[in-house]
């Protein structure tokens, strides 16, 4: 399921920088090895999902993170947002002028909807293409772009200030991510084709 | 730098912090975290996740009650390093002090139930 592969790799991700994280990992996938041999791949990996959510889970707050990780948790949420708020209220306003029976108190609950799907799967998208620094540099600087211009044609409109205010710090803040990014090394997960 | 979302530290010696102090001093060269964990399994009956046993010690480790290192890639096919942990002068004294407590508590407790 998406969801799940969404947690287990979040797991993974926040764990593996953390060398009591990459311990954990290591472990885990040491004792998933020896239940697959007693009871079978399928138990294992079974045991090892939700042993890894439970380790996550119980180990997170002590986890130690830095500053390019909060820098880069920030900027994908941040584009995830954008994503969401961006192209969330067209969808709600053409869901509801397409289905006339729709009350429009509704039109709220659509667009409520709409941001949560769209901004979940930005993230989740986000999150995946990280397994290679230059793709998601790529990716950053490009979502930085496409929500810049959106903002630079809707400033042209209204709001001139605030909206080129907003641009100029979504571009700054996604230079410096991609910067980041691609001085990001890619890290063993330590478990091999489990990361796939 | 690195930032974590741990409270202030403190030295006093949790329940779980107290079995793992214990169960990493009975292991010895054997400390590693899933033996710790099955250690702790076997004493308390108590199954807990390998993120909580690691929690405790990095805590323990943050206190300096142990210290840790990584070891040499297992010699196998694919094999990982394992952080070994092991008790310092401070965490002995500290596991000496609640045993002390605890011992102490029990001797007064004996003495309380004793019939009239």
């Amino acid at each position: 399921m998406m969801g799940d592969r969404f947690i287990w790799r979040l797991a993974v991700r926040s764990l593996t920088p953390d060398p009591y994280g990459k311990a954990i990992l290591g472990d885990l996938i040491e004792e998933r090895m020896e239940i697959a041999r007693v009871d079978g791949a399928v138990a294992a990996d079974r045991w090892f999902r939700r042993e890894l959510l439970r380790s996550w889970l119980a180990f997170f707050p002590s986890l130690r993170f830095s500053a390019r990780d909060a820098c880069i948790a920030a900027f994908l949420a941040l584009t995830a947002y954008l994503a969401a708020v961006n192209s969330a209220a067209p969808l709600a306003f053409t869901v509801s002028d397409k289905l006339q029976i729709i009350p429009d108190y509704h039109i709220d609950l659509i667009y409520l909807g709409a941001v949560a799907v769209i901004g979940g799967t930005t993230a989740y998208v986000l999150t995946c293409a990280g397994e290679l620094a230059i793709l998601r540099a790529a990716i950053f600087l490009g979502a930085g772009v496409v929500f810049g211009l959106q903002d630079m044609i809707a400033s042209a409109r209204a709001e001139f200030g605030f909206r080129v205010a907003k641009l100029i710090v979504f571009l700054a803040v996604a230079l410096v991510t991609a910067l980041l990014g691609l001085n990001r090394q890619p890290k063993s997960t330590g478990g091999g084709n489990l990361a796939t | 730098m690195v930032y974590s979302l741990t409270y202030m530290p403190t030295f006093a010696v949790g329940e779980l912090e107290l079995v793992v102090l214990f169960v990493t001093l009975r292991l010895a060269d054997a400390a590693y975290g899933a033996e710790i964990r099955r250690s702790v399994r076997d004493h308390t009956g108590r199954e807990y996740s390998v993120g909580a046993i690691y929690a405790s010690l990095r805590r323990l480790e943050d206190k300096g009650f142990v210290r840790s290192f990584e070891s040499e890639p297992l010699p196998v096919r694919g094999g990982r390093s394992r952080r070994y942990f092991v008790l310092t002068t401070p965490g002995r004294s500290a596991l000496r002090k609640a045993v002390l407590l605890k011992r102490r508590f029990w001797k007064d407790l004996t003495l309380e139930w004793q019939p009239r």
